[in-house]
């Protein structure tokens, strides 16, 4: 073969349209034609010069854009001009742009080298003949085994296994990064080199036992065979030498080797699973020889005790108990388990998947795993022997199961176990809230949850699914009815806090007060709270950084105030709660339906609903739907009724909130020479006002309805004309004014920050007087303050105001309060004059 | 050519998204910040100390316009980013000299 045939050869088979049958074998082929053909002329076909293959040349897998690892080894004495045979072999390689690895020495040499650095010593253990005796290749291939492979079988088992803990260190767990190292990262083709070089290690210190059961290898077989198919298609679709399965290039190499289409994400998910499968078992195949060669060099530590190599109660397997009561062991002292005990408790499953019963009484002993520090040690063994599927046989179909998206750096079930080993590893000293939260980080519940959050992965609402999964696995293995709910709460709701952090607005106490309902509880709160720390951890640094936490940190402190101290701290208000909305729904008026009326019921916020008695709820659903529906555009609703008993009217006023809504009504009030008694003001959650106030009756009764209707014009003229409000100092009928020798401290006007996280409350003690409303809601209005909530009420002749107001949306700044507060309370002592 | 950046808050950044796109941006780079500015976030007691927590989490995003649709652009912004309330963020505006697409290196407005 000519190098412009090789030339060609290579160009086909670099090309993503290349025939199936060029693969890293087919091209090590077309090599080794064109290396022989250059030797021909030059050496003899048997002669005592050594042409060899190294490394992945020498195994025979030359990828599209792989080096070409040649060596010559040369006679001690009638050598070939090494110059010549370098032009003829090396230079037309290097013209035709190969990347050539390459030495020429002898063989005595060549074994000195391999004895000081064993990363020459491994690439001969690869060693291929491609032209020269085959003789002298066998007795060099024999000195390398006795000079080298033999007597320093315990230091080259001790490099290799300290390269693979490097290598695993510096690329990650490559099977769960977004961008897996095909070659040198965990689980790649640079481990299962290893295996293969383990194996040689072993036969070359005369252990003729199988060094892999047929099962093991032929799952290593088909695992690197895959591995070699992907590495073909990533070197063809990069163009160049590239290891690395970067995010982008991953949808077009899932098509080039036949998972479907590159747009389709399932097809490219479906990939990635096999991809991590495979790498995961190479991973583990990798491990289980390093142990048993370790084990059989006695290169781990001296005293070779079961502590040294590993855990081997192969006769104890019978028992299921005494499995897990392996795994507890394996926990509780970090020793892991040995590869012959891995094949024993595996050779059990075929036994044990057949009925479920021995299920039950581990219950509790994995339980202790599970909520023990070295939970997730445990767990990771079990996924990785297969006991977790089939203790939990649903952990099956979300083992390997990959989101392709930058955001998920762990297949679904590595992620399960690394949310537990974020729990496990949750301290006291933590700083993300751990004061708080670390009580509940051993919570056998939480943990459950942990374990099960992502369960229903793959199925749409994986949330809702999880939690249908987790009621029928817990219920399966015998926990009580309050446990699974709870479980299926956690599982349920696991992303609640990061939706509700990052998409609604944490400024309206309505958000606060709608998660704190949902959750109910503080209990429920803090297990959230961590579940969602852990799940976000073992995420990506993309779900889980300062941003999201400084969120976090902000919901979970508004939400438990409201759950400690606020209306939430009444651990019965969401049963009460509910039971007021099932009750408002038997009332439910005929003429609405069924929709529209729950349509009403979502936007009460949980204060009105709990203040308000039943029947004006009613009547206030009443009330707001006429204001709707009237063709005008009349800017409110007007209702009211006498009182004789409180001599007062009740005037129920319906509108939209806007600025200085609370001020028009009072200026208007006091106009008229209704004072106000009491008052309730509610804004809906959608912005409808529902206010309710109690004003004392009309001098004249017999002209009551005029004074309302007149009150009535007056307030639509206010709201018709906005200038007017502003021109308003308060008119105060002359006749009602009275004069007070005043004791001034009877007037007390306090702005407090610390009772809520979303209003400053103003509080006002003063003796009554017309006007006192509409002067303190006109200064607020004309200082941009807005009113969000009050409660008015007067004792005898002392008003007693509450209103929880804002500034642009938020609480007044501690450094105005205080302006705020003189302002206010001289306005106030100047009625009094 | 104009970089219009606008810094609001975290859960408006779906709605300016589909403001933006449905007016024909179809590219805008978003980032994670944290900052102050008026608003200055809320108070949290922990550990027995009582702190006020400054750095309020909000989002970033940046577009690249022709000078002639930034008055549109801008009016689009505000409508879907603003609540009235302190903390609404504010949208910066500058020149940007040249913008060149890698692929095929056209530039100037073509580039966008």
């Amino acid at each position: 073969m000519s190098i412009e045939t090789l030339r060609l050869a290579r160009d086909r088979y670099r090309n993503s349209d290349a025939d199936p049958g060029h693969s890293p074998a087919w091209f090590s082929a077309r090599m080794d034609d064109w290396v022989r053909e250059a030797c021909e002329g030059r050496l003899a076909p048997a002669g005592s010069t050594l042409v060899l293959a190294l490394g992945g040349y020498g195994r025979g897998e030359l990828y599209p854009f792989s080096d070409i690892d040649l060596l010559v080894c040369l006679p001690e004495s009638d050598a070939p001009d090494p110059q010549l045979l370098a032009e003829a072999l090396f230079l037309p390689l290097w013209d035709s742009g190969f990347d050539v690895g390459h030495g020429i020495r002898s063989i005595s040499e060549t074994i000195s080298l391999a004895a000081a650095d064993f990363e020459v010593l491994c690439s001969l253990l690869d060693a291929r003949l491609l032209y020269g005796s085959a003789d002298l290749f066998f007795d060099f291939q024999r000195a390398v085994t006795q000079s080298l492979v033999i007597p320093f079988r315990a230091e080259l088992v001790g490099w290799l296994a300290g390269r693979h803990e490097a290598r695993h260190k510096q690329f990650g767990d490559t099977t769960h990064l977004l961008s897996p190292n095909l070659k040198e990262g965990r689980g790649g083709q640079r481990d299962h080199q290893t295996t293969q070089w383990l194996e040689i290690l072993c036969r070359a210190a005369g252990d003729d036992a199988a060094f892999l059961s047929s099962f093991e290898r032929e799952a290593l077989s088909q695992c690197a065979g895959f591995l070699s198919l992907v590495r073909v298609a990533l070197h063809r679709v990069s163009k160049r030498k590239n290891d690395v399965l970067h995010l982008e290039l991953q949808p077009e190499i899932a098509q080039s080797i036949g998972f479907g289409p590159a747009n389709d994400r399932d097809s490219v998910e479906r990939f990635l699973s096999e991809l991590h499968k495979a790498m995961a078992e190479i991973t583990l195949l990798c491990r289980l020889c390093l142990d048993k060669v370790r084990s059989l060099a006695g290169t781990r530590g001296s005293g070779a005790s079961n502590v040294e190599t590993g855990l081997d109660f192969s006769i104890l397997v019978a028992d299921p108990a005494n499995i897990v009561e392996l795994f507890w062991h394996s926990a509780q002292t970090g020793i892991p388990i040995g590869w012959h005990t891995r094949r024993i408790i595996q050779d059990r499953f075929p036994a044990l998947s057949r009925e479920l019963s021995w299920q039950l009484p581990i219950v509790s002993r994995f339980e202790e795993i599970l909520c023990s520090v070295y939970a997730a040690h445990a767990l990771d063994q079990m996924l990785e022997i297969g006991f977790l599927n089939l203790f939990v046989p649903e952990f099956a179909a979300i083992e390997h199961l990959v989101q392709f998206d930058a955001y998920h750096k762990l297949p679904a079930g590595p992620h399960l176990v690394e949310t537990v080993r974020n729990l496990a590893s949750f301290d006291l000293g933590h700083e993300f809230l751990a004061d708080f939260l670390f009580p509940q980080s051993s919570d056998p519940c939480l943990r459950w949850a942990a374990l099960l959050h992502d369960i229903g992965k793959g199925n749409g609402d994986h949330a809702a699914k999880g939690a249908q999964l987790s009621r029928e696995i817990l219920g399966r293995l015998g926990y009580d009815d309050n446990f699974v709910h709870e479980c299926a709460f956690l599982v349920e709701h696991h992303l609640l806090l990061v939706h509700t952090a990052t998409r609604h607005d944490l400024g309206e106490e309505s958000v606060i007060m709608e998660l704190a309902q949902t959750l109910g509880s503080l209990l429920r709160l803090d297990r959230l709270t961590l579940l969602t720390w852990a799940d976000s951890m073992a995420t990506g640094p993309k779900a889980w950084n300062p941003w999201i936490e400084n969120l976090l940190r902000e919901t979970y402190f508004k939400t438990r105030k409201v759950l400690e101290h606020g209306i939430m701290s009444d651990e019965t208000l969401v049963h009460r709660l509910s039971t007021l909305r099932d009750s408002l729904r038997s009332s439910r008026p005929q003429h609405f339906s069924i929709r529209d009326f729950e349509g009403f019921l979502a936007v009460m916020p949980a204060r009105y609903l709990m203040q308000t008695a039943q029947g004006r709820i009613i009547d206030h659903i009443e009330q707001v739907h006429a204001f709707r529906g009237r063709s005008d555009t009349a800017p409110f609703h007007l209702s009211w009724e006498h009182r004789p008993q409180s001599r007062s009217l009740r005037v129920t006023l319906v509108s939209t909130d806007r600025p200085g809504l609370f001020a028009r009504v009072c200026s208007a009030l006091a106009k008229h020479g209704m004072s106000v008694l009491g008052a309730e003001l509610c804004v809906w959650d959608d912005k409808t006002v529902v206010d309710v106030f109690w004003v004392t009756e009309p001098l004249d009764m017999l002209y009551a309805e005029q004074t309302v209707d007149a009150f009535e014009s007056s307030l639509a003229q206010l709201f018709a004309d906005e200038k007017k409000l502003d021109q308003l100092p308060v008119r105060i009928t002359s006749r009602l004014k009275k004069v007070y020798a005043l004791d001034r401290d009877l007037v007390r006007v306090q702005l407090d920050n610390t009772v809520s996280d979303f209003h400053t409350v103003l509080s006002i003690q003063a003796p009554d007087v017309p006007g006192l409303l509409a002067t303190v809601s006109l200064c607020l209005y004309r200082l941009g303050v807005d009113l969000v909530f009050a409660k008015i009420a007067t004792q005898k002749d002392k008003a007693m105001d509450i209103l929880h107001i804002r500034e642009g949306g938020e609480k007044i700044p501690d450094s105005e309060c205080e302006s705020l507060e003189r302002t206010l309370r001289l306005l106030i002592c100047s009625l009094y004059v | 050519m104009k970089r219009v950046e606008i810094i609001t808050r975290p859960y408006k950044l779906d709605e300016i998204k589909e403001a933006l796109t449905g007016m024909g941006i179809q590219g805008m780079t978003v980032t994670d910040v944290r900052g102050f500015g008026r608003q200055r976030g809320h108070k949290e007691v922990y550990r027995g100390a009582e702190y006020q927590v400054d750095f309020v989490s909000k989002v970033k995003i940046e577009i690249v316009i022709d000078d002639d649709v930034l008055d549109q652009t801008l009016e689009v912004i505000q409508q879907a980013a603003k609540t009235g309330k302190i903390g609404d963020g504010k949208i910066f505006v500058s020149t940007i000299d040249n913008a060149i697409r890698i692929r095929t290196g056209e530039s100037g407005g073509s580039a966008l």
